[in-house]
Formats: C-alpha cells, structure tokens, sequence
C-alpha cells in the first residue's frame, strides 16, 4: 500500500525520556486514521511529529524518518513553514486569535501573499460547516463564538492554507455532543480531499469517524489495523484490554 | 478498576451465567417432551408447555439486560461479540424451547396408536441434540471454541436418522391408512427434532465468533 505520510522506526526523547520508541505507522491517502491509547502512550507526541510541531521544544531529540510523499519531513532541506501549511493542526483547545472572525481565517492566506483572500474566506467557512452561522457577522470578535463554533473556525482556518493533512489532536474533548457531532459530520465530508489523522479518547469516536485505527502503549504502536476489525477483533490482548476497559 | 467498570463486567459475567441456565432448561424440555411422548404422558406433557414461560421470560430478561449494556456500555471488542453472540444464542434456544413444546403438544392433542417405542431413532435424535448442547454449554464454560466445532460434526447423525425415521413412519402409513393421523404428528415430532439440531449448530456457530471472532457456517 502507497501511504501519504508514514514514519519508518521514528523514536523520540524527551530528554532522558524515550517518548516514541520505534514507531513505523503508514497513513494512506483520503482516509481518516485515528490513534487511541491510554494518557502518556505517545499518540500526541507522534501527531506532533508528522508537522514538526515537536521542534518546537528544545529538549526533543528525534532519530528515525517521516515520510510525506516520500520526502523525509527531518531532511535539513526541508522548509518547515511550507511543510506546516501542507500538513495543518487543529488542537484539543480550540484557539482562535483575538481578532474578528474574517482576520482569522485571512490571517494566513495574507502572510503567504495569497489572492482572493475574500473568497478564500468564505469557501473555507463553507467547507468548515461554519459560514450560515457567521456570515452576517465576520468582523465579530472570534472569541464570541461558542467553543464548537471556535473549533470549527479553527477547522477553517486550516483549510484556508489548503493543506493536504489535517492532524487533529483530541478536536472534541471540550466540546458538548452537538458541537462533536457537527466536527465528525465535517471530518466525514472532508474524507475525500483530505488525509485526516485523530487523536481521540473516545473510544465510540474512533469507531465512527476512521477507517484505520493504530493502538499506542508506552511509546510503541502495538497494533494497526481496520478499525472495524481493531474494535471487533483486535488480534493484540493490550488493545482489547483497553478499549474493553480492562485496564489497571 | 474504576467501580462501575467493575460492575460492567460482572454484568456480562451474569449473561453467560444466564445463558447456561436457559441452555439448561431447555436441554430439560427436550428431555421431558421425548419422555412424554414414549409413555404418551399428558399430565407430563402439559408441564413442559407449561414451564415453557420460564424460558421465554428468562430470555427476554436476558436480552434486555443486552439492550441495556449496549446502551449504557458501549461494548466493544470481545464484549460486544459476546453481549451479539448471547442475544443469537438466546433466540436459537427460545426456538428449541418451542419445538420441545411442539413435541410435547403431540401426547396431549393425539391417540398414540403408532407406538414410539417402535421407532427408537426418535429418542436417540433427542439424545444426541442434548448432548451437542452440553458440548455447546461446555465450550461456553472453558472458553473453547474447538468443543463447539466438535459439537456440530454430530449433526449429521442427528440428519441421518431424520431421513430413517421418515422412511420408516411413511411404510407404517403405507401398511397401515388407519395410523395416517398419528404417523404424521411423529412426521413433525421428527422435523421438529432435526430443526432443534440445526439451531444448536447455530449456537455453536455464535460461540465460536463470541470466542474467536470468526463467523463459521457449520451447519
């Protein structure tokens, strides 16, 4: 199988701390594939690698490769900027600038010397699921906006970059059961132009949204598979143990 | 373990105990309904229709205990298969409660002018349908999927002597025009028994996905 991106024996320490312990996980394109485990196991520090989020703390070290379209993302050619609006994030928290509601989805399209920042706007609001709910009220401040409307915008706000993948680590955990609903309902109609990769510990999550479930344990990737088949009849006793609450 | 997690799991614990107390009754009912039918026993007859609630309602207890772990629960993995499996096991042995009714209804609404102790193979179809059952009881009791494969292989006897039976109760009618009326109440006695085979293949085939998670077609 072709992947989008995939990490081959990527290992990660937190200074002394090995976080990520040979971790070779394909994500293949147009598909949703979620990463569970317990708190601690890696999945959120695995995310943050496939964008280089994790550079960002001075005491990581990381050894092994990702590759997105077959380039290493590590390769020191590689511009990280560039890499970072091909490969987009949306946060557990969601983070909308103090601006209005149009800055902030213009705000990057702008920076990157992009046209028809207009357009740009409302198509990714569109496409975020989010735009009859503001349209009549772009230049409110975002932080007006109900926490699943600010998610969404965040949602929007990665799109406007027209990134190829979208990381979304644990995007419902502050969100009430509508507003969840309205994100899963968006990343189902994303599916197809976007590889979409969840960090979640919804278990009932997991199960609806992804194609392709990856079990995480103490750093390592201990099972991969369809997800399907993970909550039916996951082949490690680690992975039924947790998803069937056996655990502790 | 978190305490409500706990409880989850002895809830399940008590389906599969549930699940063998039905199986139990059944296999009673099976039992019972040949018993009446070789003495043509009436009084003994109308207590197996009779106790025929007992299952029914225990099964319907056990499926909503299902339905609410589902709900509240959202099983997944091994528990879900078995909360699935436990609710098809729970409507096969529903069915072979009612066929053992059916059986029972024969001593009750019929003369019992062809005697059953001229067709031996009747018993030992019953006889060989409860013990496949306990077979699929114990694969249930030591998590074995193998004993319930094993149990099925003994359907074919089961088949064996329904194609037997028939043949014999068709040269009695044919002897005998007279004997026609109870001849063909042992001709549904007969399927009925065959019937009880395929469902307890049917069991065997959801323990054997509840254990392994593979769907096997066994019968």
């Amino acid at each position: 199988m072709s992947y989008k991106i995939e990490s081959r024996n990527l290992n990660l320490w937190y200074g002394s701390t090995h976080a990520l312990k040979g971790v070779t996980l394909g994500i293949p394109e147009s598909t949703i594939t979620a990463l569970i485990g317990p708190s601690g196991c890696g999945k959120s520090t695995f995310i943050r690698c496939l964008n280089r989020m994790n550079d960002l703390i001075d005491i990581v070290r990381i050894e092994g490769e990702v590759l997105y379209d077959n380039k290493n993302i590590y390769d020191k050619d590689v511009d990280v900027v560039e890499l970072r609006k091909r490969i987009g994030m949306v946060f557990q928290k969601p983070n909308p600038f103090p601006m209005s509601i149009f800055d902030n989805i213009a705000y990057g399209p702008r920076i990157h010397g992009m046209s028809n920042v207009d357009k740009i706007v409302e198509r990714s609001l569109n496409d975020a699921a989010l735009w009859e709910e503001v349209s009549d009220r772009l230049d409110s401040p975002a932080m007006g906006l109900s926490g699943g409307q600010q998610q969404r915008l965040c949602i929007a706000r990665t799109l406007a970059m027209r990134p190829e993948v979208i990381l979304f680590d644990e995007p419902c955990s502050a969100l009430d059961p509508i507003s969840t609903s309205k994100i899963e309902g968006l990343m189902d109609e994303l599916r197809s132009e976007y590889t979409q990769i969840i960090v979640t510990h919804n278990m009932q999550q997991a199960a609806r949204v992804s194609e392709y479930t990856a079990f995480f344990l103490l750093g390592e990737m201990l099972e991969v598979g369809r997800t399907k088949e993970i909550f039916e009849n996951p082949r490690e006793k680690s992975t039924e143990d947790y998803i069937t609450g056996r655990f502790g | 373990m978190n305490p409500y997690r706990a409880r989850y799991h002895r809830e399940l614990d008590e389906l599969v105990s549930d699940t063998r107390e039905l199986a139990n009754r059944v296999d009673m009912a099976i039992g019972e309904s040949i018993e009446a039918l070789k003495e043509f026993d009436s009084l003994r007859a109308r207590e197996i229709i009779k106790m025929d609630q007992v299952v029914d309602e225990l099964n319907l207890k056990v499926e909503s205990r299902c339905m609410e772990l589902l709900a509240l629960q959202q099983p997944m993995a091994k528990d879900l298969r078995l909360i699935i499996a436990v609710i098809k096991i729970g409507i096969d042995l529903e069915r072979i409660g009612d066929l053992a009714v059916d059986i029972a209804r024969i001593p009750v609404q019929n003369q019992g002018m062809v005697p059953v102790k001229k067709l031996e193979n009747l018993p030992t179809m019953a006889a060989i349908a409860r013990d496949m059952l306990h077979e699929a009881v114990r694969a249930i009791i030591e998590n074995n999927a193998d004993v319930a494969r094993e149990a099925t292989k003994r359907d074919y006897e089961i088949d064996n002597l329904y194609v037997k039976v028939r043949d014999r109760l068709f040269a009695i009618m044919v002897e005998n025009p007279k004997l026609v009326n109870d001849a063909t109440a042992l001709l549904m006695v007969n399927r009925h028994l065959e019937r009880i085979g395929d469902h307890i293949c049917n069991i065997c085939e959801s323990i054997i996905y509840m254990i392994e998670g593979v769907r096997e077609h066994l019968n």
